[in-house]
């Protein structure tokens, strides 16, 4: 995704001697607070009271601990953002940089050098207006970082040695929230800039074939599917959009209303199925739910709609909702899968567990914990960020058996949610992934390894974190035990992907 | 000269073999199976027992794309199935093998095809259940290649083992039914009556089964037929258009007569009598004295078994044709009763007047071996003039044959014919023989008599 501003403005640069106040970037003073934060002993830190005793001073001073030595709201935000203000004064060669923003021509310094230049130069009156502050200037200082507060020339002074003045492109990137110049370094904007920028490009896309750009969530709220191309749609991103200096790439498209998010969910499902794919219709709705619902393509409130939580793919949602063509193109496949894989739930020992207590219980009936070596759960969506995936909870019974858990993620395409990783790795779960398994295997296992060097192997229908329909309580897939030697085909062996 | 003899084998044994049956023919089409679908018809043939001719049949539904028509078929069909005219469908081709065809309508109708016009209708509906998922089972979990439509096969590279292989309680495996005992069975089976699919000499009672069957078990009211692997699918309809014969042990000719057969290592249908026609040649002065060895003739001729066999030997005389030559002894002959012409001739001209009166004389004799005679007695005794002379007559000598070469006899009692060496002798008809024997004898020669074409 990306989307900047391209123009064209004029680049300045003037000498003078001026003074400036500046945000500068402290690292060193972001340290020492995180030290004060994690409550170590400056005096052992510096092995002096005096020398403590002083920057507490300093630091009380600038209001980032209180009296009693712990951190104020204002140093809690410094260590976010560790900039400090600063005034120095002296002759400088300063770039500035005059940029049309729509009817409006904003100026900003963008460079600062305690050089001067020998050029011969016009001493005429410094008169800039319109100024934006915050942005980051370029120095010529290494390891410096500061962002441009305030100008003044000293008393008395009213003009400057002014240079030559040059057209450059300059770029604003509105997602990293950078600015270059003549494809220079990129240095910060500041919030001024951007945020006029912005507003600039939130009136300039006002007027675009497609939709509505909300530029604060980076997200084009689409008007109709047709719009796009195929590739468009099935990635989710608009490719490429331009209009008067706002250049768009690859953003992301959304979609608000459930009735074309229905249609997008069969569009989606059409590009898959094309592609030589195979799928039950359980598995389409589970792909749905953790491939499609999890992205950002359909707002929360279609996300959270009755109609998309309960939502089934079928053989008459295929023909109501893709052209005739498209449809006629998978008709006959969706017939097969219709009639021949319309899997079921298979009725052993695991199809009457209530929940994931009663699943671990009937494993350690044969498996007990002691037996097994590593627990290898290949899973496809462990972490999807959506209210079906239980995974924590499912991994809190296992552990409670098996000590050494690693959950094996295929490969397939999902947005997670890091709360449940972490959640997870919490409990002492190992989490790697290998995509190769997802190429080879279409279903999802849980490996045991045993402490003898065997292995037992159970297939599992549907996703092990999402195994219980939450308002029945009753299981979606199957558990089923299988010859170890039904993991191989063609010198792949899923033992082998796992431990990769 | 017509010689008959007649043999009866009707009471001969026959030790082991088998009558072959003919049972009502199965009430079921592959037309009834493809006129019940509506929704589907997935077919499981990798033998290929069916497939093809259920597919031709079947067009009406290959081409109706709200009726699923699936076939799981071998990787060999599934290349063939566009030079087969089969473009449309769902196929996908396994290496697990099936033993019998095994058809499902509609999921819930399954029929088991021995082959197109042995069909069973499979009446529980569990075992159609069951059979259902299993062939499901291979479709998804066990194919390698893919066709869908008119596609190329493209390779089914991914492992999907979620349709799993159905918990089976109508099917049995052969382990299962290796415990129980039955009246029927396959060789693999230790049965009383053992089931074959071709006929062979086996040491028990044994009954003939559809070629198409490798190994089934069963009483008389419910059999198992082997489906696929180790699996046996029970069967308790009319199978009995499966049956094609029974066994027998010393059977009389007599009641095999007129019915289809095996035995001997041969199908047969024995004939309840069998004439044979024979022509046999024999010397003109001795076939109707010859006397036929039927026995020798029953060995050469008689390949299969008859009820009765009658051989009718016409005796007739042998006749000249055209693989017999004229003897050589005629151009011999001719030969020498020119030379000796001829030496006469030269003699002629050397003698004086009295010689050449005996010469004219010697010339007169008709016959050549008298001729012959004087010719050389002249040569002999005379003597000419002077050296001269002597020297011509030295071109004259005695001329020395064997007379018995060039003895032939007149031409109205017959003729010499050779054949490798043989000499015939060849009349017009019998009444010379007494004299063309007689001149053999009196000229010391040996001839076969045979009759002349003329």
């Amino acid at each position: 995704m990306n989307i900047s501003y391209r123009v064209n403005g004029m680049l300045n640069n003037f000498e003078s001697k001026v003074d400036l106040k500046l945000n500068r970037h402290r690292n060193d003073f972001k340290s020492l607070l995180l030290e004060i934060e994690s409550g170590n002993n400056l005096e052992q830190i510096f092995g002096s009271i005096a020398l403590a005793n002083s920057l507490r001073k300093i630091l009380k001073n600038k209001g980032v601990i209180d009296a009693s030595n712990k951190l104020t709201k204002s140093g809690k935000d410094f260590i976010v953002s560790p900039l400090l203000e600063e005034v120095e004064s002296g002759t400088y060669s300063i770039d500035y940089v005059s940029m049309p923003i729509g009817k409006e021509t904003v100026n900003f310094f963008s460079a600062i050098r305690r050089t001067i230049s020998n050029e011969k130069r016009n001493f005429s009156t410094w008169n800039i207006s319109n100024i934006i502050s915050d942005n980051q200037m370029f120095t010529d200082r290494k390891d410096e970082c500061v962002f441009y507060k305030e100008l003044t020339l000293p008393k008395q002074l009213n003009s400057v040695f002014q240079g030559q003045e040059k057209t450059v492109e300059i770029n604003i990137d509105l997602l990293e929230k950078k600015y270059n110049v003549e494809k220079g370094s990129w240095l910060l904007t500041g919030e001024e800039l951007y945020h006029k920028v912005l507003t600039y490009a939130d009136e300039a896309l006002k007027n675009n074939p497609y939709g509505r750009f909300d530029l604060f969530n980076n997200l084009l709220y689409i008007e109709t599917l047709k719009d796009f191309s195929d590739k468009e749609l099935v990635s989710g991103h608009l490719e490429e959009y331009s209009t008067e200096g706002i250049v768009i790439n690859s953003y992301p498209l959304c979609i608000d209303k459930v009735a074309m998010a229905k249609k997008y969910a069969y569009l989606y499902m059409y590009y898959r199925l094309n592609e030589d794919a195979t799928y039950s219709f359980k598995e389409m709705d589970e792909i749905l739910q953790n491939e499609v619902l999890t992205k950002n393509i359909f707002t929360d409130s279609v996300k959270s709609s009755k109609t998309m939580l309960e939502f089934q793919y079928d053989y008459n949602g295929f023909k109501d909702n893709l052209d005739t063509e498209k449809f006629n193109n998978l008709a006959y496949k969706l017939r097969v899968l219709e009639e021949f894989l319309d899997l079921k739930v298979v009725d052993n020992e695991f199809s009457k567990a209530k929940n994931y207590k009663e699943i671990v219980t009937k494993f350690s009936t044969s498996l007990s914990g002691s037996t097994v070596n590593e627990l290898y759960m290949i899973m496809g969506y462990p972490f999807a960020k959506n209210s079906k995936t239980k995974t924590t909870e499912m991994i809190q019974e296992f552990t409670k058996v098996y000590q050494n858990i690693t959950i094996v993620k295929k490969g397939n395409e999902h947005i997670e949610n890091q709360n449940i990783e972490k959640e997870v790795r919490s409990l002492g779960v190992k989490v790697r992934e290998n995509k190769n398994i997802k190429k080879a295997f279409h279903d999802r296992y849980l490996v045991f390894e045993l402490k003898n060097k065997t292995y037992e192997i159970y297939l599992i229908t549907c996703e092990i974190g999402q195994f219980f329909n939450p308002s029945t309580n009753q299981p979606l897939g199957s558990i089923i035990k299988i010859n170890p030697s039904e993991i191989s085909k063609d010198k792949v062996n899923l033992i082998h992907l796992v431990k990769e | 000269m017509l010689k008959t003899h007649e043999f009866n084998n009707l009471n001969n044994i026959v030790n082991y073999g088998f009558i072959y049956e003919q049972h009502a023919n199965c009430s079921i089409t592959l037309e009834d199976i493809i006129s019940n679908v509506s929704t589907s018809l997935l077919i499981y043939d990798t033998k290929g027992a069916v497939f093809l001719e259920l597919a031709s049949k079947a067009k009406k539904i290959i081409n109706n794309h709200n009726t699923v028509f699936a076939g799981l078929i071998s990787h060999t069909m599934i290349k063939d199935l566009k030079s087969n005219g089969i473009v449309s469908g769902f196929y996908r081709s396994t290496s697990s093998n099936s033993n019998i065809a095994i058809a499902i309508a509609d999921k819930i109708n399954a029929y088991l095809i021995i082959d197109t016009k042995s069909i069973i209708k499979v009446s529980s509906k569990k075992l159609s259940f069951e059979l259902f998922n299993y062939v499901n089972h291979l479709l998804w979990s066990r194919a390698e290649f893919e066709v869908l439509n008119n596609s190329v096969p493209k390779k089914i590279t991914e492992i999907r083992l979620s349709v799993v292989v159905p918990t089976f309680e109508s099917v049995r495996t052969k382990s299962e039914l290796l415990n129980e005992s039955y009246k029927y069975g396959t060789q693999d089976f230790d049965a009383n009556h053992v089931l074959l699919t071709k006929p062979k000499v086996v040491d028990q009672k044994a009954l003939l089964i559809n070629s198409n069957i490798d190994s089934m078990i069963g009483n008389e009211n419910q059999y198992y037929i082997r489906v696929f692997d180790e699996y046996y699918a029970p069967v308790n309809q009319d199978i009995s258009f499966l049956f094609k014969g029974s066994s027998f042990i010393n059977e009389k000719v007599q009641t095999l007569v007129n019915k289809r057969s095996w035995f001997d290592e041969k199908d047969r249908t024995i004939e309840s009598e069998k004439v044979f026609e024979v022509v046999e040649m024999q010397p003109l002065d001795s076939y109707k004295q010859y006397e036929p060895d039927f026995e020798a003739l029953y060995k050469q001729l008689v390949k299969d078994n008859y009820g009765k066999v009658r051989i009718n030997v016409n005796v007739k005389p042998i006749m000249i044709d055209s693989t017999y030559q004229i003897s050589p002894k005629y151009a011999k002959r001719t030969k020498i009763e020119a030379f000796v012409e001829e030496s006469l001739n030269k003699l002629q001209k050397l003698a004086d007047e009295n010689s050449k009166k005996t010469i004219n004389n010697i010339k007169t004799i008709k016959w050549v071996a008298e001729k012959i005679q004087k010719h050389n007695e002249f040569v002999a005794t005379n003597e000419f003039g002077d050296d001269t002379l002597k020297n011509k007559k030295s071109s004259i000598s005695k001329i020395n044959i064997n007379i018995e070469d060039i003895t032939i006899p007149q031409e109205l009692l017959g003729k010499l014919y050779i054949k490798k060496n043989q000499q015939y002798f060849a009349l017009k008809d019998e009444t010379r023989l007494a004299e063309a024997k007689q001149w053999l004898k009196e000229n010391n020669q040996d001839a076969i008599m045979v009759l002349d074409y003329e």
